[in-house]
C-alpha cells in the first residue's frame, strides 16, 4: 500500500486556512486510578495512560498517530472526544475548549467531531438493523427532520459509503467485516463532521479489505474536508494515509512532523526502532533492511521511568536521560519536533 | 427501534420469486421478527398451550363448579366420583374446587413476585453497571447485605405482625427475590457499557437515559425473560414451602403449596390427593421455564438459521 500513486501530498492540504487549527491539543493528560481490593476500593495509584500530549489539527489534514499497542494512542482519540475525560490539559475545538465541559454542554460540539471503531463487531448493537445505526445519531441531532428527510439521509450515507440502501434492513451480523466497517463510517458521517478520529479502522480487516476502507476513507476526505485523527499500528497505512505523523511512547509523543520528515529523516531512536520493524514491499530492500531490534518490555506507565521514558531500551542513554526528561522541540536539520537528548538522523534511504 | 420505512409492504410472507428477491428486502419489523421466530419454537408454543389451559381453567372453572373452595359440605375422604372428581378431603372439601382456588393464588403470587423482582433487579442493576463509582459500590453492598438476611424470619415475623394473606406473601417473596437478577444485570450492564456501540452513542450525544433503554436494555432482554420466568417457577416452588409451613395462604382460602401441606399424610392411602397440586406445580414451572426459553431465542438476532 505503500507505492500507491494516490498518496496525500506532504505540504498542507488545499483549502486549509491559514489561521486556527481545527484541534489544538495542548497538555492533555489522562491518567485512570488503581483501586485495591477491599469492600470500599480505595485508589493506591494512577495510570498516565496520556501522560501531557500537545499537537494541532488542521481541517482537511491527516494526522497518523502510532506506536505500540499499550502506548495511549487510542485514550488520546477518547480523551479529545471527552468520552474519557481527561485528568488535565485542554483540548480546544475551533477556539473553544471542550475539557471541563458537562454532557449537555458537549452535545452541541459532538456532532462536528465522530469516532469510527477498531471493532467492527463491537461498534454496532447486534440487535439493531443497519438503519437504526445509521439513523441513531440524526434522531439524536435533527429530531426536527421528520421521517422522509431522516430516511433521505440515511440512504444517502449508506450509498456515500459505498453500501446499498435496498440493504438498510438487515442486522449487522449478516455484514462482512469492511461492510460493518463502513457501516460504522456511514454512522460517524450522518452529522457531517469536521473532525474524525479513526481508531484503528482498519487493523480488524482483511488486508485485502483494508485498501477499500482506506480508500473510501481518503475519497471522504477530499470530498467532505474532513480532519482525520488516525490511530494505528500498522506503519504503512499511516504514512499511505497521514499528512504528518505523531509517534507515542508511554503516553508522551516522541516526535512529531510530516509524513516525509518522520519516515525520512526520523531523530528519534524509538522512531527509528519502530521504523526498522516495518517489512518494506521491495524485495531487495528487504532483504538489506537493518532492523533494530529493543531489548526488554515497555515499562509499566504505573511507575514509568524518570527522565525520558524510552531510556531504558535506548542504546543511546546516558547519565542526562535518567535525570532531566528530553522536551519536544525542534531538532536537527529540517526543524521537526522531537523528544531526544541525542538527535541523530538514521543513515539509511527508504 | 420500530422503524417507519417509506417502502411499505403487505405483511404476508412473499414467496413469490422476483429479481433479488434472495436477500428480502422488506421494512422488517423487529417485533414482528421475534413474534415469528418465537411461533416456531416447538416446545415454547407446547408450554405456551399447556400455561393458557391452566390459567383458563384456573379462572374459567369457578363458575361452572357445584362446589367452591368453602364449601365442608362433603363426607371426610370421600373417593373420586361423579360428585367430587378428585375426591373430598379431612374437612370434606371438594378438591377440585381447591385445585382450581389454589392454581389462582400461586399463579397470582407467581406473577407478582417476578414482576417485583424483574423491575427492581433490572433497575437497580442496569443503573449500578451504567453508571459505576460510588453508585455501583453502594447498590452493591446493598445487595450483599439483603442476600443475609434471613427471609424466613424477616416472613414470620411479617405474617404474625399484619397476619397473612396472598398479597403479603406476594410482597414479601418479591422483595427478597431481586437480588440475583440484579446482580446478572449489572455485570451484563457493565460489559456493555465498555462496548463500542455504546461508546459510539456516547459519542454522538446520546444520554444514559436513551443509552439504557435503547442499547442496554434490548440486549438484556434474553436474560430479563429467562430470570423473570425463573422467578415464576421458584415463586410458586417459595410459595408452595412457606404455605407448607404455614406462613403463606391461610384459610379458608388456599393454595398450591398449602394443598399439599393439609394431604402429604395421605400419600400412601389417597396419592391423587398430593399428586394432583403437585403435578399443577411442575406443570407451571415447565411450562413457563419453556417459554422463556422460546422468548430469549426469539429475541436474539443470530440465533435462528431460518431467514425470517
Amino acid at each position: 500500500m505503500t507505492t500507491a500513486k494516490t498518496s496525500p501530498s506532504d505540504a498542507a492540504p488545499a483549502g486549509a486556512d491559514t489561521g486556527q487549527p481545527l484541534l489544538q491539543v495542548s497538555d492533555l493528560v489522562k491518567s485512570f486510578p488503581v483501586r485495591g481490593k477491599g469492600i470500599i476500593p480505595r485508589t493506591v495509584g494512577q495510570v498516565q495512560a496520556v501522560a501531557g500530549i500537545s499537537f494541532d489539527l488542521r481541517a482537511g489534514e491527516t494526522l497518523g498517530l502510532v506506536g505500540e499497542s499499550g502506548c495511549g494512542k487510542s485514550t488520546t482519540g477518547r480523551a479529545i472526544l471527552q468520552l474519557h475525560r481527561p485528568t488535565s490539559g485542554s483540548v480546544r475545538f475551533e477556539g473553544r475548549e471542550l475539557v471541563g465541559r458537562t454532557a449537555r454542554q458537549l452535545r452541541s460540539v459532538r456532532r462536528d467531531m465522530q469516532i469510527v471503531f477498531q471493532d467492527p463487531y463491537a461498534s454496532l448493537n447486534p440487535r439493531w438493523t443497519v438503519n437504526s445505526v445509521v439513523r441513531e445519531p440524526l434522531e439524536i441531532h435533527h429530531s426536527s427532520w421528520g421521517d422522509k428527510r431522516i430516511q433521505a439521509k440515511v440512504n444517502n450515507l449508506l450509498e456515500l459509503v459505498g453500501l446499498n440502501p435496498e440493504h438498510r434492513n438487515r442486522f449487522p451480523h449478516e455484514f462482512s467485516g469492511g461492510q460493518r466497517q463502513r457501516i460504522g463510517i456511514a454512522r460517524a458521517l450522518a452529522l457531517e463532521p469536521k473532525l474524525l478520529v479513526l481508531d484503528e479502522p482498519v487493523s480488524a480487516l482483511d488486508v485485502s479489505v483494508q485498501a477499500g476502507v482506506v480508500n473510501l476513507l481518503e475519497e471522504l476526505q477530499q470530498r467532505l474536508n474532513l480532519a482525520y485523527l488516525f490511530v494505528a499500528h500498522d506503519l504503512s497505512i499511516v504514512r499511505h494515509i497521514s499528512h504528518r505523523i505523531a509517534v507515542m511512547y508511554l503516553g508522551k509523543i516522541v516526535e512529531i512532523g510530516t509524513r516525509d520528515e518522520v519516515y525520512g529523516r526520523a531523530t528519534h531512536p524509538y522512531t527509528q526502532a519502530l521504523l526498522s520493524a516495518a517489512p518494506l514491499p521491495d524485495p531487495k530492500a528487504e532483504r538489506e533492511r537493518q532492523r533494530i531490534v529493543l531489548t526488554g518490555d515497555v515499562p509499566s506507565p504505573v511507575n514509568p521511568p524518570s527522565g525520558c521514558r524510552f531510556r531504558t531500551r535506548c542504546w543511546k542513554a546516558q547519565d542526562i536521560c535518567a535525570t532531566e526528561e528530553p522536551k519536544l522541540e525542534a531538532r536537527g536539520e529540517d526543524g521537526h519536533l522531537s523528544a531526544c537528548h541525542f538527535p541523530e538522523v538514521r543513515s539509511r534511504e527508504s | 427501534m420500530a422503524d417507519t420505512v417509506t417502502k411499505t409492504t403487505p405483511d404476508e410472507p412473499d414467496t413469490t420469486p422476483r429479481a433479488g428477491h434472495e436477500f428480502d428486502t422488506e421494512a422488517r419489523k423487529q417485533w414482528k421478527i421475534v413474534l415469528r421466530r418465537f411461533l416456531r419454537h416447538r416446545m415454547a408454543m407446547i408450554s405456551l398451550s399447556v400455561l393458557v389451559l391452566i390459567v383458563l381453567a384456573a379462572i374459567v372453572m369457578p363458575w361452572f363448579l357445584p362446589y367452591d373452595h368453602t364449601y365442608t359440605g362433603g363426607g371426610r375422604y370421600e373417593d373420586p366420583g361423579p360428585d367430587h372428581p378428585l375426591g373430598t378431603d379431612n374437612l370434606g372439601r371438594d378438591m377440585l374446587a381447591m385445585l382450581v382456588r389454589g392454581t389462582q393464588f400461586s399463579l397470582l403470587i407467581a406473577v407478582v413476585v417476578a414482576a417485583m423482582a424483574t423491575v427492581i433487579g433490572v433497575t437497580l442493576g442496569a443503573v449500578a453497571g451504567l453508571l459505576g463509582g460510588w453508585v455501583d459500590t453502594l447498590f452493591m453492598r446493598l445487595v450483599d447485605l439483603w442476600l443475609i438476611i434471613p427471609q424466613l424470619a424477616l416472613v414470620a415475623l411479617a405474617a404474625s405482625a399484619f397476619g397473612s394473606s396472598w398479597y403479603l406473601v406476594a410482597i414479601a417473596l418479591g422483595l427478597f427475590s431481586w437480588m440475583s437478577v440484579a446482580r446478572i444485570n449489572r455485570g451484563l450492564t457493565l460489559s456493555l457499557a465498555n462496548q463500542e456501540f455504546v461508546e459510539a452513542a456516547r459519542a454522538m450525544g446520546a444520554s444514559n437515559t436513551r443509552i439504557v433503554v435503547k442499547h442496554i436494555l434490548p440486549n438484556l432482554t434474553g436474560v430479563i425473560t429467562v430470570n423473570a420466568t425463573l422467578a415464576v417457577a421458584t415463586a410458586v416452588l417459595a410459595e408452595a414451602a412457606l404455605s407448607f409451613i404455614g406462613l403463606g395462604v391461610n384459610i379458608p382460602d388456599t393454595s398450591l403449596g398449602l394443598i399439599i401441606n393439609n394431604n402429604y399424610a395421605q400419600l400412601e392411602l389417597r396419592p391423587w390427593l398430593f399428586w394432583a397440586p403437585f403435578l399443577v406445580i411442575v406443570l407451571i414451572s415447565l411450562t413457563v421455564n419453556f417459554i422463556g426459553d422460546g422468548i430469549r431465542d426469539a429475541f436474539d438476532p443470530k440465533q435462528t438459521k431460518v431467514r425470517a
